[in-house]
């Protein structure tokens, strides 16, 4: 994720397992132009859900101008922190960066408010599942492009083929290549039949036995109350709909290609999409 | 009246010889009488493995090696595989499992058996853990 808090202070939070690899990058490509630094005296407290708002409303916030990605700095009881609109649950939310020494502080504070509760891991990869989102190392790889990990939005249309300043990006030769040609494989949502979860690696076949692809995040839809996955697949067979095969076991399970993502997303927004200055 | 001895026989033997036993992977053995042996995951396990949502349930009539996948367990967070603490045929299957997964959160011991086993031998079970032996495992544990 990428802020823009002046008009050359950025401030990116990038993935905790790549962030040496991220800094290298940047540094080789950018180092010339640009000082690079690494924080590493943060915490980040997500608060998410449909009444984060209100939460930050009595600890005295205000947040109905801010939409779904906006950033700004706020203090709570003089503690300084950074704070997004954003997460990584298809609900609305905030991320809320501050020092390592306050954090427990701030948790205490949020804490006061009784709608707040902790939650782990698991229940934050479900929603995450539910709202169709990408994990690092189920989704995507080094190796994987925008086009096949669903993430096209990403590459803004001046940067497209055709566009302004389009291309000259790392990739974007292959990248244009796929746009233009389709690329082989495609990242669907898959809804398997009955209650039994399909999960990461799971070989995906179309009706004739043949594997057209993999499940690259599966689990149990605790929302909708019934199985769902993210898989990779055969670019043939991944309109919404396709009657597939997942092999659990040894056994066929029935599994529909479904549109993304299996819940709706409730970020907030200041305007109607679509209605976007370009 | 005369109460029916054979009844009579039957309650008592099988209170008096009743016992269950454990294993280290966290399933549980109930020996109830004959060579049947009823089997599922203790309460520790299912507290682990959260909320379940499916189990897949073995064919009646299958033969198991003590130690042998027998079925699979399936939560919100992970699939666990519950191992046969003996050796035999499966004899029956808890088929209300099918409907509700979730009776093994709420009573794992108990309505939330998974599978009854005619042993081929009682030495497999005498070789498990007895409850004491059990509770000193999950104490260590945590």
């Amino acid at each position: 994720m990428a802020a823009r808090f002046g008009p050359e202070y950025f401030v990116l939070v990038v993935n905790a397992a790549c962030k040496s690899r991220d800094l290298a990058h940047l540094q080789d490509r950018l180092g010339d132009q640009l000082d690079i630094s690494m924080d590493t005296g943060k915490s980040l407290l997500a608060l998410q859900g449909p009444d984060s708002a209100a939460v930050m409303e009595r600890l005295g916030q205000r947040v109905s101008d801010m939409g779904f990605m906006h950033c700004r700095n706020m203090a709570f009881e003089g503690i300084s922190c950074r704070v997004s609109r954003s997460g990584y649950t298809g609900e609305d939310g905030f991320e809320i960066s501050v020092d390592h020494a306050l954090a427990g502080k701030l948790a205490d504070l949020v804490f006061e408010d009784e709608r707040v509760m902790w939650i782990g891991l698991g229940a934050r990869d479900s929603l995450r599942l539910e709202a169709g989102l990408n994990l690092y190392g189920h989704e995507m790889s080094e190796t994987t492009t925008p086009v096949e990990a669903g993430l096209l939005w990403a590459i803004s249309r001046s940067r497209r083929p055709g566009g302004d300043r389009g291309g000259g990006f790392p990739g974007s030769g292959r990248i244009f290549e796929q746009i233009s040609q389709a690329a082989k494989s495609a990242l669907v949502g898959l809804v398997p039949k009955g209650r039994a979860p399909v999960r990461n690696g799971t070989v995906i076949e179309n009706v004739d036995g043949t594997p057209v692809g993999h499940v690259t995040s599966g689990g149990f839809s605790p929302s909708l109350e019934h199985p769902i996955c993210l898989a990779q697949i055969d670019t043939a067979h991944s309109a919404a709909g396709t009657a597939l095969n997942a092999i659990v076991r040894n056994r066929r399970i029935p599994a529909t290609v479904t549109a993304l993502p299996f819940v709706e997303h409730r970020y907030y927004r200041l305007r109607p999409p679509g209605n976007h200055a370009a | 009246m005369r109460p029916d001895p054979l009844s009579f026989t039957d309650k008592h033997r099988k209170h008096k010889t009743m016992k269950t036993r454990y294993t280290d992977d966290h399933e549980w053995a109930s020996h109830e009488d004959g060579d049947i042996v009823t089997i599922g995951i203790t309460d520790y396990a299912q507290g682990q493995l959260g909320d379940i949502v499916y189990v897949e349930l073995p064919d009646i009539g299958r033969e198991v090696e003590k130690g042998e996948d027998v079925a699979v367990i399936e939560s919100v967070k992970a699939a666990g595989e519950v191992k046969s603490p003996v050796g035999g045929v499966v004899e029956a299957v808890n088929e209300e499992l099918d409907e509700r997964p979730e009776l093994i959160n709420e009573s794992a011991e108990e309505a939330g058996w998974v599978c009854r086993i005619r042993c081929t031998s009682n030495d497999d079970f005498d070789s498990l853990m007895d409850a004491d032996q059990y509770r000193s495992l999950v104490d260590s544990l945590s």
